[in-house]
């Protein structure tokens, strides 16, 4: 009678350490292996899984994967069964067949440990054994490290004792990294204090010198409330520094901090500053005033190509118009302007009434009537010139 | 034991004493072994390297002079045996047998030494075993023996061994006696065979009949 010889683990007891005695990190498992086999005997026979599969040399593959079952650690070894069938072996310090048991990221995300037995003397290879949830996170035996998640999401929530302790790189959604305690039911921040005794509040001092008296020889770091300054200053370990002052906002390039730290507009610009609008969004003044006066006003020029804003009287926009009359001698020809000319289209000559043509001459200052238009004495001369 | 066998054995026995010279009672210290146990792939799984109970049981009998000059005698005795086996199972598992039995044993005497004060005896008999309690208990597993078909409740056994009787009167002698008893091939299901054997020392007084 042939009968499929099976083992089967009927205690399994893992837990996760980085090695109390050890340098390298492991997993503790320990399994009671039964002999399912059915063991001829003079009588009945023994059943299956009624004993223990004793002193049997077996080995072990262990595979760690994620929870996508992506294989991450993959070893192997070997072991005796002791006379109760149960082995121990640490997962970790068997023979690596894929990547390293520390490479292994234990970031409170889900994890897989396989595990296949190969009894030898069943000549059968490895067989399949039993999957389970690996829910732990390694615990520092040392003291040198803590265990790291990323943010709340990760924590492990099963399987926790009092008192673990474990790091998160994000404890409040703001990238602020707390120390967590688990107290039993959930994990509590190590950092905060509901004791109504409030004993792990900062120091009050009183102001400067009572500071100095509580902390004679202060540590950096060390903080304390003074009531003097009614702010809360910090070793720097060189000197006690208003923490206000650390880190605080300034205003420049037309922005200013007025009373109470309120930002105003406002201010000197420090670099070339560019306002950039669209048909969408405009930009806009309103409530301007109206003024009737003139003088002492400019006006707002923008430079077409660079935007760049500046302003200009108003004389400069607009023409005034300035006219002389001049009572021409006999044959004169050249009469001077009430203003030097700028351009010869904004200056307009008239001889009794009648336009007519001139060239500029002496220097922008004087116009020289065309030739057929020679002046006899008392001929009225009229120039009328734009200003710009 | 049905009702032929019960039958045969009180004819024998009455048979027996009717025509007896001696008849006995007999005590006994017997350590037993299973021997050349095979399990259906011939492997012997079972471990004999544990210690080896002695177990206390007893017996009568009646013996015949076969021969004018008594060195030859034929023995007919019922004995109860108990016999406690230790063993163990492939894996190491301790395994405890209580097995007590009523044996019908029959034999020839010779007496290689056949002075009136002192006699050398080679005994070799046959021996049929009843099981009347049987047990087998490993871990928290007790298994009651005379219940299935796995383990035989009658064996049938060979004997031979060597007796010391000393006369100590005209009507009784003291004998002393060492008794290797060997169970035939059990085979219990399939090619699963065992064999018991038992060592015993036994000890007992035999009476004349005919001079009582």
């Amino acid at each position: 009678m042939k009968i499929l010889k099976q083992i089967v683990i009927v205690s399994i007891f893992i837990f996760m350490s980085k090695g109390l005695f050890a340098q390298s990190a492991g997993i503790n498992y320990q399994a009671l292996i039964l002999n399912s086999e059915v063991i001829q005997i003079p009588g009945a026979d023994v059943e299956e899984n009624q004993v223990a599969l004793g002193l049997e040399d077996v080995s072990f593959r262990f595979t760690i994967s994620d929870e996508t079952f992506q294989d991450l650690y993959i070893e192997e070894q070997s072991i005796t069964t002791d006379e109760n069938g149960m082995v121990s072996l640490i997962v970790g310090s068997g023979t690596p067949l894929f990547s390293t048991f520390d490479a292994i990221v234990w970031n409170g995300t889900l994890k897989y440990l396989n595990i296949e037995i190969d009894i030898h003397s069943q000549n059968q290879g490895y067989v399949f054994l039993d999957i389970q949830k690996i829910l732990y996170l390694p615990q520092s035996g040392t003291g040198s490290t803590i265990d790291i998640v990323n943010d709340m999401t990760n924590v492990p929530m099963a399987d926790n004792d009092v008192g673990d302790i474990i790091w998160i790189l994000d404890a409040d959604g703001l990238g602020n990294s707390s120390l967590m305690v688990w107290d039993g039911n959930q994990w509590r921040p190590a950092q905060m204090d509901f004791d109504p005794e409030n004993e792990f509040a900062l120091v009050v001092a009183l102001d400067n010198n009572n500071r100095d008296l509580q902390f004679p020889t202060p540590n950096t770091g060390e903080q304390v409330w003074n009531q003097a300054c009614d702010c809360i200053q910090v070793y720097d370990g060189n000197t006690w520094t208003d923490i206000s002052s650390l880190g605080a906002i300034s205003a420049t390039n037309g922005i200013n901090i007025g009373a109470n730290t309120t930002i105003k507009f406002g201010g000197a610009l420090v670099e070339p500053t560019k306002l950039t609008t669209d048909a969408t969004n405009t930009l806009s003044i309103d409530g301007l005033q109206e003024t009737t006066s003139t003088i002492d006003k400019n006006i707002v020029l923008i430079d077409t190509n660079s935007g760049v804003i500046s302003r200009t009287p108003l004389g400069n926009v607009f023409q005034e118009e300035v006219t002389l009359t001049i009572a021409a001698n006999d044959g004169q020809n050249q009469f001077a302007t009430p203003s030097p000319i700028t351009d010869d289209k904004k200056i307009n000559i008239y001889r009794n009434g009648v336009r007519i043509g001139f060239t500029v001459v002496n220097n922008n200052t004087m116009v020289e009537l065309e030739p057929a238009a020679v002046c006899y004495a008392g001929d009225e001369i009229r120039i009328i010139q734009f200003t710009n | 034991m049905n009702l032929t066998v019960f039958k045969y054995v009180v004819f024998l026995v009455g048979v027996s004493v009717s025509y007896a010279q001696d008849i006995y009672v007999e005590t006994s210290l017997s350590s037993a072994s299973f021997d050349d146990f095979k399990s259906d792939d011939g492997v012997n799984t079972l471990d004999n390297k544990y210690s080896r109970p002695v177990e206390f049981g007893i017996g009568v009998g009646a013996i015949l002079n076969v021969t004018d000059n008594n060195r030859l005698k034929w023995d007919l005795g019922l004995n109860f045996n108990k016999y406690k086996i230790n063993t163990s199972l492939n894996t190491s598992i301790p395994t405890e047998y209580n097995l007590n039995y009523v044996s019908l044993k029959t034999g020839p005497y010779f007496s290689l030494i056949n002075h009136s004060r002192v006699k050398l005896q080679l005994h070799a008999h046959s021996s049929l075993d009843h099981l009347i309690f049987g047990s087998n208990q490993y871990s928290d597993v007790y298994d009651d023996l005379l219940e299935g078909k796995n383990f035989s409740k009658l064996v049938m056994n060979y004997h031979y061994g060597v007796a010391v009787e000393i006369t100590l009167s005209n009507s009784s002698s003291l004998y002393m006696s060492y008794d290797s008893k060997n169970g035939l091939t059990n085979s219990i299901d399939g090619d699963e065979s065992y064999r018991l054997n038992a060592t015993s020392i036994l000890m007992g007084f035999r009476f004349k009949l005919n001079k009582l």
